[in-house]
């Protein structure tokens, strides 16, 4: 984007604090990346940060950034995968992840208001408390913010039952790209039902920053489970596995999450330390599958869970102990750990990571995804959320070198190509950000143009994030 | 050139973060600094950039490096299992040849290293003379006559303790152990060491103080001085292998990091590193000893009830693993109410010499702890670490507390000594 700032240090300390800006480039490099592969091989470089901590710091910094036309970055942590918080045209990035309080707890009305900065970990920690807790939960949920699950509308293996995100937002405060500040879900309050008016949370809920700042979050949030119950189960085809999930449904279970991992050959030995019988030489599918709810009600859930098991899988192992649940889901992360590990030199990357497909064509994508990645030369570990048609592809890349890593970008493309060929989605919870901006065209045709119109509408000086979910030539091409 | 050197050396530990981001929610300094550049994955970056020529070594760089306490909370979640220490220790070694170590460190670590003699001179006479401006508080403490808010510091415990005792042999003795005193507990946690001997001694086991004996390493390596590390590792080995024993006992978080992470440093050469690694199967602290080696599940009570919490330091936790065993000791005395403290793996900001050099830093990451430990109102802190120990001692003392700090080890030393009574 075309701006510039004669001494942008000097303006910037108008607005903010000293402590609060940086643009030496040391700090800024560290600012160059987020956790996608891209900006391993691309870090981008913003002209400087900031580190705003009041509604007042983000409305004069965007008024000013909107006359000098000046690209605004939002950022949590930075444990995205898609790029979204690089700074590809430049521009300025605002740390948020030091805004981070939570400024009241309603226990009796299920209900929080927080600064975007506060990772999920320290939110739940404080609403542990109170015997309450978010049930989203990403993955990366010990590092990431707030601010960033919501601008990405977050979900993670809990949510098949409990929901992503917006099923928790009661509402938000936006800084739009005016400056104007928006309150949305009611600006006298926040109530556990409201459909008054065009639900506006659902608007910003995954907009990745290019509709407005995020800068203050309603939540709803639930009574913890009393009980918890799993099983690991191991399967010789996909298609036995789904013939399972589907048992599972059938037999009244809701389960709260259903994982898998394709394994690699002999990946089981990796469960066979903690349990011998789970070793199966030739499995193509492990499954995790956890209930949660109240003593009774799970105990239910985990007869059936046991019952299915035993018709359906090659081997399989359950507990409803905290312990012995932890030690399955560490069976889980090591069956993929291992399917990670076949290719010696090479680094897991996260490119092509976060595709849907439905549930019915599930064993047959995750078979072309692997036959694209041999092709590619590379390897490749699949796992995600069984339940949903949820893949997550780790590529195997010997990242020194440079055949391999456009084989890896090479693959990333033909992913996501061949999943909207099968009427997928190229992401189901991680974002758009940079990376997939490339597809959204094909994704949403006339939709991309109306996602565009909306943007104007609330960004008119075209300053939040750009280059992200709408692509550059896009925009231009609206313009 | 070193940088060459150094970078060959930690590049494949610097190339296998996937800036997953993890590591930034369990950083003490990122939690009072906030900037990715104070973030352990920053800093990995940082370091790459500048070992790789891309950034050059500036100040500003290594005082984003110089904020990382060397607490290896980073390590424990990594899920790739990085070797951030290294990484930093690799930036510090480039940083200290290429720029220096501050005085005011190198003044203290060569006293540690060079002059033990003149220490084991300094430390009776300080003993008496410290007296004159400072109190003594009940944790070993030195709290200034004039300026009660001022930092507390450790108090000299008069004659050192490798001086005091070589051997203490009871009456048939199940196992025979060498003590790793480490600098503080031989010149100012002398009660901690007396009370590792008097408590291993009433177990029946013999113990030898291997009088050549040295620091550690664990501040010259996290200072950059490598070379000098290197000296005092290759001189604690030969020692403790030479004192042929069945165990090796430390009663200091950091040492016992340090000790158990010699044969990790190639930089001692690959004979030390094969010997390194034997001893470290024999090093144990001394609770996890207390449980582990001698499956004790016994202990006299306390003389009154008492509210007793435990922190754990971070190179005790992390580092060398040692969780369970001291809280199961002191669930095992009577009279000791056991209260769980939230959050009691957070970092106190100690950190060695960096609440020295950082001491600001180090304090705002100590008042997070004090809170902890004041919302279960305990009437005496205990942790494994003399180091964490002056620390929490420090920030009580600011806030006005009469909680007791003390050595878990001294509690039970304690606990024996009034039920002989």
């Amino acid at each position: 984007m075309n701006w510039e700032s004669k001494d942008l240090k000097q303006e910037l300390l108008s607005i903010l604090n000293p402590d609060q800006v940086f643009t030496d480039p040391m700090e800024l490099s560290c600012y160059s990346y987020d956790t996608s592969f891209y900006s391993a091989i691309n870090p981008h470089m913003p002209e400087a940060i900031v580190s705003p901590k009041s509604l007042k710091d983000v409305v004069e910094l965007i008024k000013w950034a909107g006359q000098k036309r000046c690209p605004i970055i939002p950022r949590g942590a930075a444990t995205g995968q898609a790029g979204g918080t690089l700074a590809i045209s430049g521009g300025i990035v605002l740390d948020l992840s030091s805004w981070n309080e939570i400024e009241a707890i309603e226990p009796h009305n299920k209900m929080v208001f927080c600064r975007p900065g506060i990772t999920y970990a320290k939110l739940n920690q404080a609403l542990e408390l109170h015997g309450l807790y978010l049930p989203p939960d990403p993955s990366s949920g010990d590092a990431c913010t707030i601010g960033g699950m919501a601008a990405n509308n977050s979900s993670g293996p809990r949510s098949l039952k409990h929901g992503p995100l917006n099923n928790y937002i009661m509402g938000l405060e936006v800084v739009l790209g005016t400056g104007e500040v928006l309150v949305t879900g009611g600006l006298n309050g926040k109530v556990l039902k409201n459909v008054s008016g065009i639900n506006l949370n659902s608007l910003f809920l995954g907009s990745e920053g290019i509709l407005g700042i995020i800068t203050g979050i309603w939540l709803t949030v639930a009574r913890k489970p009393r009980a918890k119950a799993a099983v690991v189960m191991i399967f010789d085809t996909a298609e036995t596995a789904q013939a399972a999930s589907q048992e599972i449904e059938r037999r009244g279970v809701v389960p709260a999450a259903m994982e898998f991992v394709y394994c690699a050959p002999e990946a089981t030995r990796a469960a066979a330390s903690f349990h011998e019988d789970l070793y199966v030489p030739k499995a193509e599918i492990e499954i995790i599958c956890e209930v949660d709810g109240n003593e009774d009600s799970v105990a239910w859930e985990y007869a059936r869970l046991q019952e299915v098991a035993k018709e359906y899988a090659q081997a399989w192992h359950g507990s409803s102990e905290s312990h012995g649940i932890h030690e399955l889901w560490e069976i889980n992360d090591n069956i993929e750990g291992f399917s990670a590990s076949i290719r010696d030199g090479a680094k897991r990357i996260a490119a092509s990571e976060d595709v849907c497909v439905k549930l019915e064509k599930l064993p047959n994508v995750l078979r072309e995804i692997q036959s694209i990645a041999k092709q590619n030369g590379i390897g490749i570990v699949n796992f995600g959320h069984w339940a949903k048609g949820h893949i997550h592809s780790g590529l195997l890349v010997k990242v020194e070198d440079e055949k391999e890593v456009e084989a890896a970008f090479r693959t990333a493309d033909e992913i996501h190509r061949l999943v909207l060929q099968e009427g997928g989605a190229t992401t189901a919870e991680h974002g758009v950000g940079f990376v997939r901006a490339p597809y959204m065209l094909e994704e949403h045709a006339n939709g991309l143009g109306w996602m565009v119109k909306i943007k104007e509408a609330l960004d008119p000086y075209q300053i939040l994030n750009p280059g992200k979910i709408l692509p550059l030539e896009t925009r231009k091409n609206s313009d | 050139m070193l940088r060459e050197e150094l970078y060959d050396q930690v590049k494949k530990l610097i190339d296998k973060c996937n800036r997953c981001g993890f590591c930034r929610s369990v950083c003490p300094s990122m939690a009072e600094l906030g900037w990715e550049s104070t973030s352990p994955r920053g800093r990995v970056f940082l370091v790459g950039e500048v070992l790789s020529g891309r950034i050059p070594l500036t100040t500003e760089v290594i005082s984003r490096i110089d904020q990382c306490l060397l607490c290896r909370n980073c390590m424990a979640v990594c899920p790739v299992g990085g070797k951030i220490d290294q990484v930093i220790i690799a930036f510090r070694h480039l940083a200290a040849q290429e720029k220096g170590v501050a005085t005011s460190k190198k003044l203290m670590l060569n006293m540690l290293s060079n002059h033990r003699t003149l220490c084991d001179v300094i430390a009776p006479v300080a003993a008496v003379l410290e007296h004159i401006p400072f109190k003594e508080t009940s944790g070993g403490g030195a709290v200034f006559r004039l300026n009660k808010k001022m930092r507390v510091l450790p108090m000299f415990g008069g004659k050192s303790l490798i001086n005091q005792v070589q051997q203490i042999k009871p009456d048939k003795p199940i196992k025979k152990v060498a003590f790793y005193v480490g600098c503080y507990i031989n010149y100012m946690g002398v009660n901690v060491g007396r009370a590792v001997l008097s408590v291993l001694a009433r177990n029946g086991v013999e113990v030898v103080i291997p009088q050549t004996q040295t620091c550690c390493g664990v501040p010259y390596f996290a200072s950059g001085m490598v070379d000098k590390a290197v000296t005092l590792v290759r001189q604690n080995i030969d020692v403790l292998e030479a004192a042929d024993v069945d165990a090796i006992i430390y009663a200091c978080g950091s040492c016992g990091t340090g000790l158990k992470e010699w044969g990790q440093h190639p930089e001692i050469g690959p004979e030390y590193v094969e010997k390194a690694k034997k001893l470290e199967e024999k090093i144990f602290e001394i609770g996890e000893f207390l449980i582990d080696q001698l499956e004790i599940s016994e202990l006299p009570p306390l003389p009154k009830p008492t509210r007793v919490t435990y922190h754990d330091s971070c190179h005790l936790a992390v580092g060398a693993g040692v969780t369970e065993q001291p809280r199961k000791l002191l669930n095992m005395m009577g009279n000791a109410e056991y209260i769980e403290m939230p959050e009691a793996n957070i970092c106190c900001g100690m950190g060695g010499l960096f609440s020295v050099t950082h001491y600001d830093i180090s304090r705002k990451i100590n008042s997070r702890k004090i809170e902890k430990i004041t919302s279960v109102n305990p009437q005496v802190v205990t942790s494994g670490c003399p180091g964490c120990n002056l620390h929490i001692m420090d920030g009580l003392n600011k806030v006005g507390s009469d909680i007791v700090t003390s050595h878990y080890i001294e509690l039970i030393n304690n606990a024996y000594d009034c039920t002989q009574d």
